[in-house]
C-alpha cells in the first residue's frame, strides 16, 4: 500500500473512521457495530481509560471523572483533572484516546493498524490548535498526519465520489463545537475553496447550551440549590447532567416533535423538568442559527456572488438535523439547503477519499520481501489531466544498473507506456495515459537489459482521474503584534496554502554571547483586525539569546520566514546576517487564555464605548438590543466561569470591539468628511476673499493635502492640516475691523456675564471711543487688556473663542 | 528547482539579496516563467504543468522547456505551487498574465523571446528601438524595461550598455607631466561607467513606469484586457471587474519601485532611493497609489526620526533644548529633501510633524523667557526647517502676535503678563472750568486715571518697597518723638523749649526722608536687573496717555492694590488726599503734640534748661 487511505473525523461530539478501498469508501464500525465514536473519555480509578458510548453513559454515574467536547480546548493549556485516579490529561491526550479507538477498529482490515492517517479540523481552527491536533494523532501512534478541513472533506465526499458536480455551492459545517462555512467551486473537476468562513466557538453544543439554561432558570426559581452556580464544585455533577439531558433533548426533537426534559434526584433533593416542542426549541437557537447565516451571507457578499448563483448548500455535521436549522438557512441565505450525503459521516468519507490520494512517506511504506528494484516515484494521485506524468529515481541499487527500464502496465489492459529508460542518475519519467473519471491503477516493474523482469518496490501506483483538489486557502491571517498595537501580516487570509513569507525584524538589546533570555520575541497574533489586541494571541517569534554564535549589536536585523502548508503544520526559520547563522523552530506556540476578570473588564470597556457611540448608532452592525443581547451572552457566559465558556466570551468581545471599531472608523470618516466640506467653503470664502496671496496658496496647499489624506483614509494627517486651516482662517479674520469689534462685544457679554464691567468699564470705553475713532488698531490691544482682567479661569476660555496662540 | 524546505539555507548571501529584490520577483516567479506557460494558457494547463513540474522537481529535475529568462534563479517547490495557485485565480492571473511578455501577439515576440533566452544585450536592444502599434508589443516593450531596469540595478543580465558608451565613460584622460603619462584621477572611469548603468536602470524603469501610467489612464488598455477577460472565459471574472484589474496593476507596479526602494535604503543606497521615489513622481500613475504604497516605509524614517532624540536636554533650558533638536532635524531634513522631491515618500510630512512638535515645546517655554532675542531666533529657524507653507505661517504668526503681547506685558519687567487687579494706578485731575457764583466759586475739574500694567509678581514687590518704606519712616520718627519726650535733659539741655521743638520736627523730616530712602534701598534689592523700579511710571503707556489727554499733575499709586481701589472707590476719591495716609498723619502729629505737651507738664513752668 502506497497511500494513506484511512481518514479520521475527530469531532466535538462524535468521531468516525472510513477507509478508501480502491474505488470504494466505507465507514468503519467498533465491535457493536457502530460507526460514530462519541468524543468522550471516562478514566477510571485505576487510570484505565474508557472512550466512546461506554464513557458517554459514564457521564450520568462518574461524571466527575469524565470528559467530553475536549475538542474545543485543543492547543490551550487547559488540564483535565480526574479525581478518581489523579490524572491530569491535557485536551490532545484526550483526543488521542479517542483517535486510538478509532485506529483500533482497524485492526482487521487490510494491512492492518494504519500509521498514517488525514485528520479533519475545522476550516477555522487557529494554528496552535492544528499544532495540538497533529500531536493527539502522534499520541495515539499515527506517525504522518495530514490535516483536512473539515468543510473540503465534505466537498470532497460530495464532489468526488460518482458525478464530478460541477458549480459553486456552499458547504455549511455546524458541527459539535464549530461552525465553518466554505465557498466552493468545481470546475472541469478540480474542487478549489474560493473562500471560508466560521466561528471556532459556535455549534450543536451551543444550542444544548440554551436549552440547559432554560433547565438551570428552572432550578434556580426552584430555589433548592440556591444560587446554582456552575463554578461551585459541589454542582459540577448536576451541570454535566444538564448538559447530557439537554443534547439528548435536542436530538430527540430532531424526529418527534416535542420531547421530555427531566432530571431528578439532584442535590438537595431538586429536581427539573418541562416539555419543549420544536417551537420551543425553534425559538432558543434562533439566534446560534442567524450567527451562522449572518456568517454565510458575509461570505457571498465579501465574494460577490448573489445566492441564485449558487449551485446549492449543501449541510454537513449533526446539528444541521435540527429540525428549524434547513428552513431557517433557506429563508436567511436564500438556497435551498439540503443534506446530500449523512451529515454525520460526510467528513470522514471526505477524508479517506482524500487520504487515498496521499502518498505514504518513504519510511512508513511495507516494503516488499526480496525487491531488486527501489523506486521513488512522483506523481499526482489526484488529477484532471488525461496524460499525467510519473517521474522517479531508482533509490536502490545505487547507481541502477546501466539498461534498466521501468514499465508501466495499467491494471485495464488497455494502456501501456514505453519501457522508460533510467538514466545514468537514477531518474527516469514516463508519460501515463488515464482512463477517464474513475480510479486508475497501474502495475510498475522494471526490466533489465536483458528483458527480465525484477521485482520492484512499489509494484502499483494509483491515480484517481477526473478530479483534483486544489489547495486550501489560509483561514485566518497570520501575523506579529508591533508597538503601538499595531499588527504586521506574514500571511494574509485566503493566502492560498502552502505558503511562505519573510519579513525583517530588529533586535532591541545588545546581546552577548552565552547570555540568557530572548534576541527576539515577538506576539504572533491570528485574526483579521489591524488592531493588535483585537486578535488572539496564539504564541511567539523567539530566538533564545544562548544560541547565538557572537555579540550581537542592538538594532540588528533578522530575518524571519514562516512557512504555513496546507495541512498547517507551521515552521518558522530565521536568519540573522550579521551573524551569518540560522535557527531553527523559531515559532512557539502557546495560545492566550484570559481569565475571567480580563474578559470583564473588556466588557465593560466595550460597554462604555457603546454608550458613548449612540451618535454612531446607525453605523453598527448590530441593533441596540442585539448588542444588549450580546452583551447579556457574554455575561451568562463568564457566570458559567468555565475555560470554555470564558474562551467564548472572550471571542464574542473582541467581535464586539472590531464591529465597535469599524463603526467608529466609519463613523469618524463621516465627520470628518462632513467638517472638511463645511470647513473647506468657509475657508475657501473667507481667505479667498480676504486672503493675502501667500494665504491663499497655502490654503491652495492645504485643500489638496487634506483631500489626499482623505482619500488615502489618513485622518490623523487630515484632521492636523484641517486645524492649519482654522488657524489660517483665524489668521486673516484678525486682520478684519469687524472681527475685533465682535471680539469685543463678545467680551462684554463676558464681563458682565461674570460681573467684572466695573473693573473694565473704563476698558469697554476705550474700546468704544477707538471704534467711534475708526481707531481699529487699538481695540485688539484694549481686548487683551479687558481679557487679562478676567479671572485666571475664565480667561483661557475667552482666550481659546479667538483661538489665538498667543494667551 | 531546489526543495522548499531546504531551499532558504543553501542560499549564498548573494542569491538571498537577489530573492529579495521584489523587481525581479516580479519576472521570477511569474507562473508563466515558472511553469513555461504561454500567455494563452488556461487553469487547467497551469495545474498539469505545476503537476509535471513539481514531480520532476522532487527528484532533482527540471522541465524540459528552455527558461525564458535565464539570468533569474529558479523556482523552488513552493513557488510552483504558489505559480499555479496563482493561475487558478483569475484575477491574479490576469495582472501576472499582463506584466508578463506576450510572445504570440506581438508581432516581434519570438524576436523578444529568443533574446531574453539568450540574455542577448544586443538583441534586446534592438528590440527594444522597435515600434508597433500593438498592444501586446507595446506590453512587451514596457515589461521589458521593467526587467532590464531591475536586473541592471541588482547588476545581473544582459549588458544593455551600448559597448561605445561604456568605453567612453572607461576611457582615462592620461596626461604627460614632466616625462611621466600621469592620469589625475583614476578612479573617475569607474565612477564614470558607474553613473552610467545607474542613469540606464533608472532611466529603463522611468520609461517603463511612466508608460504604465499612461495606459493605465486611456481606454486602449482597458479594451485589451476586456478581449483577455473573455478569452479567459472564468465565470469569476468578468468586465465589471475592469476597474480592479487597472487598480491592481497600479498597485502593483507601486509596490514593485517601492521594494526596490526599501531594499535600497537598507543598503544605505540614498542616491538610489531619490532616483526611484524621482521616478515614482514622474509617472503618471496616481499620487494616492504611491502614498500608499510608500507609506510602510515611513516607518523606517519614523525611526530615525526618533534618533534624533527630540527630548534631550542640554542642560541650558528648553530653548536651548529645542534649538540643539532642530539644529539635528534640520541635517536630517537636508539630507532627506532629495530622496523625496516628489513627496511621495512623505518625508515632508515627517519632518513637518517634528517641527510642529518643536513649535509646540517653543510655546510651553515661559512667557517671559519667550520675549527674549533667542527665542526669537529659535523660532526663526522653525520657520525656516518646516516645509509646510502653513506651519511657516503659524510661525509668523506667533511672532507677530508676541509682539502684540509684548504691549500687554508688565511695564515693570515686561516678561509676565499684566493683570487687571494688581496694577498700579496713575491719576490725574485738571480744572476744565471756573465759574464764579456770588461769593462761590465753582471750579470743575475732568478726572482721568490709567492703570499702569504691573504683573501680581511686581506688585508683590512694589508692596515690600512700599512697607519698607513706611516701616523706616515710622520706627526712625518714632524713636526721635520718643527719645524727645523721654529723656528731654539729655537733647535739650542747652536748647529752649522753641529750638527743641524745631529740632524734633527736624529730625522727624529727616526721617521722612530716611523713609525714602529705605525705599529705594528695598527696591534697589528687590527689583531684578533690567526692570524697571517702582517708580518708573514716566515710561507708562498710562503715563503718555493721560499726558495725551492733556493732564499734567499725576498722582502716581503703585501699591499692589492701587488700581483695584481706583475701581471700587473711584478716580476722584483716589486723586484727593489719601484718607489713610492722612489718618497716619493726624496720628502721628497728634502724637507729638502730646508728647510736647507732656514735657511741659513735667517741667512745670518757667523752667529754664
Amino acid at each position: 500500500m502506497s497511500t494513506i487511505d484511512y481518514g479520521i473525523d475527530l469531532g466535538t461530539t462524535n468521531s468516525a473512521i472510513a477507509r478508501q478501498d480502491q474505488r470504494f469508501g466505507k465507514l468503519i464500525p467498533d465491535a457493536a457495530g457502530e460507526i460514530l465514536l462519541p468524543s468522550a473519555i471516562h478514566v477510571l480509578a485505576t487510570g484505565a481509560v474508557e472512550v466512546g458510548s461506554r464513557a458517554r453513559r459514564a457521564l450520568d454515574t462518574d461524571s466527575a471523572n469524565t470528559a467530553i467536547e475536549f475538542k474545543r480546548l485543543m492547543g490551550t493549556g487547559e488540564k483535565k483533572r480526574f479525581p478518581a485516579s489523579g490524572r491530569e490529561l491535557t485536551p490532545e491526550e484526550m483526543s488521542a484516546e479517542v483517535i486510538k479507538a478509532l485506529v483500533e477498529r482497524t485492526a482487521n482490515e487490510p494491512g492492518g493498524v494504519p500509521r498514517a492517517a488525514v485528520i479533519t479540523i475545522p476550516a477555522m481552527f487557529q494554528l496552535p490548535q492544528c499544532d495540538a491536533t497533529r500531536r493527539a494523532a502522534g499520541l495515539a501512534g499515527i506517525e504522518h498526519s495530514p490535516l483536512l478541513q473539515e468543510p473540503i472533506a465534505a466537498a470532497i465526499a460530495h464532489s468526488g465520489t460518482g458525478e464530478v458536480r460541477d458549480g459553486s455551492w456552499l458547504v455549511y459545517d455546524l458541527g459539535g463545537g464549530t461552525f465553518d462555512v466554505s465557498l466552493v467551486r468545481c470546475k472541469d473537476g478540480r474542487l478549489q475553496v474560493i473562500d471560508h468562513d466560521g466561528d471556532n466557538h459556535l455549534g450543536g453544543r451551543d444550542f444544548d447550551r440554551a436549552i440547559a439554561r432554560k433547565a438551570i432558570e428552572a432550578i434556580r426559581a426552584e430555589g433548592k440549590l440556591g444560587e446554582f452556580k456552575r463554578t461551585d464544585p459541589a454542582m459540577e455533577d448536576a451541570y454535566t447532567r444538564i448538559k447530557v439531558e439537554s443534547e439528548r433533548v435536542r436530538i430527540a426533537l430532531s424526529a418527534e416533535d416535542r420531547a421530555r426534559f427531566e432530571i431528578r434526584d439532584l442535590p438537595h433533593g431538586a429536581s427539573v423538568g418541562f416539555d419543549l416542542d420544536r417551537d420551543g426549541l425553534e425559538e432558543l437557537v434562533e439566534p446560534l442559527v442567524l450567527r451562522t447565516t449572518t456568517l454565510c451571507t458575509k461570505l457571498l457578499r465579501r465574494n460577490r456572488i448573489e445566492a441564485g448563483e449558487l449551485t446549492g448548500l449543501v449541510m454537513v455535521g449533526g446539528p444541521t438535523l435540527t429540525p428549524c436549522v434547513p428552513r431557517m438557512i433557506q429563508f436567511e441565505v436564500g438556497v435551498e439547503a439540503k443534506h446530500y450525503v449523512d451529515p454525520m459521516t460526510i467528513v470522514a468519507r471526505g477524508a479517506a477519499l482524500f487520504a487515498s490520494t496521499q502518498r505514504l512517506p518513504a519510511n512508513l511504506r511495507r516494503k516488499r520481501e526480496g525487491a531488486a528494484i527501489e523506486l521513488q516515484i512522483e506523481y499526482e494521485a489526484m488529477t484532471t489531466d488525461p496524460q499525467p506524468l510519473l517521474v522517479g529515481r531508482v533509490v536502490s541499487p545505487a547507481p541502477p544498473p546501466p539498461g534498466l527500464r521501468i514499465v508501466m502496465e495499467r491494471d485495464d489492459g488497455t494502456f501501456r507506456a514505453p519501457p522508460a529508460a533510467v538514466q545514468p542518475n537514477g531518474a527516469f519519467a514516463v508519460d501515463l495515459q488515464l482512463a477517464p473519471s474513475q480510479l486508475n491503477l497501474f502495475k510498475i516493474s522494471s526490466v533489465d537489459r536483458n528483458g527480465a523482469t525484477l521485482p520492484t518496490e512499489p509494484d502499483a501506483i494509483k491515480i484517481l482521474h477526473g478530479f483534483s483538489i486544489a489547495k486550501p486557502p489560509l483561514s485566518q491571517s497570520v501575523g506579529v503584534m508591533l508597538a503601538g498595537n499595531t499588527v504586521s501580516w506574514y500571511l494574509r487570509k485566503g493566502a492560498v496554502l502552502p505558503a511562505r513569507q519573510t519579513m525583517t525584524h530588529t533586535t532591541t538589546v545588545n546581546l552577548k554571547r552565552g547570555q540568557g533570555g530572548e534576541a527576539v520575541h515577538v506576539p504572533m497574533v491570528q485574526g483579521e483586525s489591524s488592531r493588535g489586541d483585537r486578535n488572539k494571541v496564539i504564541g511567539v517569534l523567539h530566538i533564545s539569546a544562548e544560541k547565538i554564535g557572537r555579540d550581537l549589536p542592538d538594532g540588528s536585523t533578522v530575518e524571519v520566514t514562516i512557512s504555513v502548508d496546507e495541512s498547517a503544520q507551521t515552521v518558522g526559520r530565521a536568519y540573522v546576517p550579521a551573524l551569518d547563522q540560522w535557527f531553527d523552530d523559531v515559532v512557539r506556540f502557546d495560545m492566550e487564555s484570559k481569565s475571567t476578570t480580563e474578559v470583564g473588564k473588556q466588557l465593560t470597556a466595550q460597554k462604555d464605548r457603546l454608550a458613548s457611540l449612540e451618535a454612531l448608532a446607525d453605523s453598527l452592525e448590530s441593533t441596540p438590543e442585539q448588542n444588549d443581547a450580546r452583551i447579556a451572552e457574554v455575561e451568562a457566559l463568564m457566570d458559567e466561569g468555565d475555560r470554555d465558556s470564558i474562551d467564548l466570551a472572550d471571542q464574542m468581545v473582541r467581535m464586539m470591539s472590531q464591529e465597535i471599531d469599524a463603526a467608529e472608523e466609519g463613523g469618524k470618516k463621516a465627520q470628518i468628511a462632513s467638517e472638511w466640506a463645511e470647513l473647506k467653503e468657509r475657508a475657501n470664502g473667507l481667505v479667498g476673499d480676504l486672503g493675502q496671496p501667500g494665504e491663499k496658496r497655502t490654503l491652495a496647499t492645504l485643500v489638496t493635502e487634506i483631500e489626499r489624506a482623505l482619500a488615502r483614509g489618513d485622518f490623523d494627517a487630515a484632521e492636523s492640516k484641517m486645524e492649519d486651516i482654522r488657524s489660517l482662517n483665524i489668521t486673516v479674520l484678525m486682520r478684519e475691523p469687524d472681527f475685533w469689534i465682535g471680539y469685543l462685544n463678545y467680551l462684554r457679554k463676558e464681563a458682565e456675564r461674570l460681573g467684572l464691567l466695573g473693573l473694565t468699564s473704563k476698558h469697554f470705553e476705550r474700546g468704544a471711543r477707538a471704534i467711534q475713532a475708526q481707531n481699529i488698531a487699538e481695540i485688539p490691544g484694549v481686548c487683551r487688556e479687558i481679557v487679562a482682567m478676567f479671572p485666571s479661569d475664565e480667561r483661557d476660555r475667552v482666550s481659546a473663542a479667538i483661538r489665538s496662540d498667543v494667551k | 528547482m531546489t526543495s522548499a524546505s531546504d531551499s532558504l539555507t543553501s542560499m549564498t548571501t548573494q542569491d538571498r539579496e537577489l530573492r529579495r529584490s521584489v523587481g525581479l520577483n516580479q519576472f521570477r516567479k511569474s507562473p508563466f516563467r515558472l511553469l513555461r506557460l504561454p500567455s494563452s494558457a488556461t487553469a487547467k494547463q497551469a495545474v498539469w504543468q505545476c503537476d509535471k513540474a513539481l514531480a520532476r522537481a522532487r527528484v532533482g529535475m527540471t522541465l524540459p522547456d528552455p527558461d525564458p529568462v535565464p539570468w533569474l534563479a529558479n523556482g523552488d517547490q513552493m513557488e510552483l505551487q504558489e505559480a499555479s495557485q496563482t493561475m487558478e485565480s483569475p484575477l491574479a492571473r490576469i495582472v501576472e498574465q499582463l506584466l508578463w511578455f506576450d510572445f504570440t501577439d506581438d508581432p516581434y515576440g519570438s524576436q523578444l523571446a529568443q533574446a531574453l533566452q539568450n540574455a542577448d544585450g544586443n538583441q534586446l536592444r534592438a528590440y527594444a528601438a522597435v515600434q508597433q502599434p500593438v498592444m501586446a508589443h507595446k506590453l512587451n516593450q514596457l515589461n521589458l524595461r521593467l526587467l532590464l531596469g531591475f536586473s541592471l540595478l541588482r547588476d545581473v543580465g544582459p549588458s544593455v550598455v551600448p559597448q561605445s558608451a561604456a568605453k567612453e565613460a572607461a576611457r582615462l584622460a592620461w596626461q604627460n607631466q614632466a616625462g611621466l603619462q600621469t592620469v589625475d584621477d583614476p578612479h573617475k572611469a569607474i565612477r564614470g561607467a558607474g553613473a552610467l548603468l545607474g542613469g540606464q536602470w533608472a532611466a529603463l524603469l522611468t520609461d517603463a513606469v511612466s508608460g504604465w501610467g499612461g495606459l493605465l489612464a486611456g481606454d486602449e488598455l482597458a479594451a485589451h484586457i476586456r478581449t483577455k477577460i473573455d478569452a479567459l472565459g472564468d465565470e469569476l471574472l468578468g468586465h465589471d471587474d475592469m476597474e480592479t484589474i487597472l487598480s491592481a496593476i497600479r498597485t502593483r507596479i507601486a509596490d514593485l519601485v517601492v521594494g526596490e526602494t526599501k531594499l535600497e535604503m537598507a543598503s544605505g543606497n540614498l542616491a538610489n532611493v531619490g532616483a526611484l521615489s524621482s521616478l515614482a513622481g514622474k509617472s503618471q500613475i496616481d499620487s494616492e497609489v504611491w502614498l500608499v504604497a510608500f507609506k510602510p516605509l515611513r516607518t523606517q524614517f519614523q525611526s530615525e526620526l526618533a534618533d534624533l532624540q527630540p527630548e534631550a536636554e542640554t542642560g541650558n533650558g528648553l530653548i536651548e533644548d529645542v534649538a540643539a533638536y532642530l539644529e539635528r532635524l534640520g541635517t536630517l531634513a537636508d539630507r532627506w529633501r532629495p530622496l523625496d522631491e516628489a513627496q511621495l515618500l512623505g518625508l515632508a510630512t515627517l519632518i513637518d510633524e517634528a517641527v510642529g512638535d518643536a513649535f509646540g515645546r517653543l510655546r510651553g517655554v515661559p512667557r517671559e523667557k519667550q520675549l527674549e532675542p533667542r527665542f526669537k531666533e529659535v523660532l526663526d529657524r522653525v520657520g525656516q526647517i518646516a516645509a509646510s507653507g502653513s506651519i511657516k505661517e503659524r510661525v509668523k504668526a506667533y511672532k507677530d502676535r508676541l509682539a502684540d503681547v509684548q504691549k500687554a506685558m508688565c511695564h515693570f519687567c515686561g516678561k509676565r503678563e499684566l493683570d487687571g487687579t494688581t496694577c498700579a494706578s496713575l491719576s490725574s485731575q485738571r480744572e476744565i472750568s471756573r465759574t464764579r457764583y456770588g461769593n462761590t466759586i465753582r471750579v470743575q475739574y475732568q478726572v482721568g486715571a490709567r492703570p499702569v500694567g504691573r504683573c501680581p509678581t511686581c506688585a508683590q514687590r512694589h508692596g515690600f518697597v512700599k512697607h519698607a518704606g513706611s516701616v523706616a519712616f515710622f520706627t526712625l520718627s518714632s524713636a526721635v518723638l520718643f527719645l524727645a519726650a523721654i529723656h528731654p535733659s539729655t537733647w535739650f539741655q542747652s536748647w529752649d523749649f522753641g529750638t527743641a521743638a524745631f529740632m524734633v520736627a527736624v529730625l522727624v523730616a529727616v526721617c521722612w526722608g530716611l523713609g525714602f530712602v529705605g525705599r529705594e534701598i528695598a527696591a534697589s534689592f528687590v527689583t531684578p536687573k533690567g526692570e524697571r523700579r517702582f517708580n518708573n511710571y514716566r515710561e507708562s503707556n498710562a503715563f503718555a496717555g493721560l499726558r495725551g489727554d492733556g493732564f499734567s499733575s499725576m498722582k502716581y499709586d503703585f501699591r499692589p492694590d492701587a488700581w483695584e481701589l481706583v475701581n471700587k472707590q473711584g478716580v476722584k476719591a483716589r486723586h484727593g488726599t489719601d484718607s489713610g495716609d492722612a489718618l497716619k498723619w493726624i496720628v502721628q502729629i497728634g502724637v507729638v503734640i502730646l508728647l510736647i505737651a507732656l514735657r511741659v507738664c513735667l517741667a512745670g513752668g518757667g523752667h529754664h534748661y
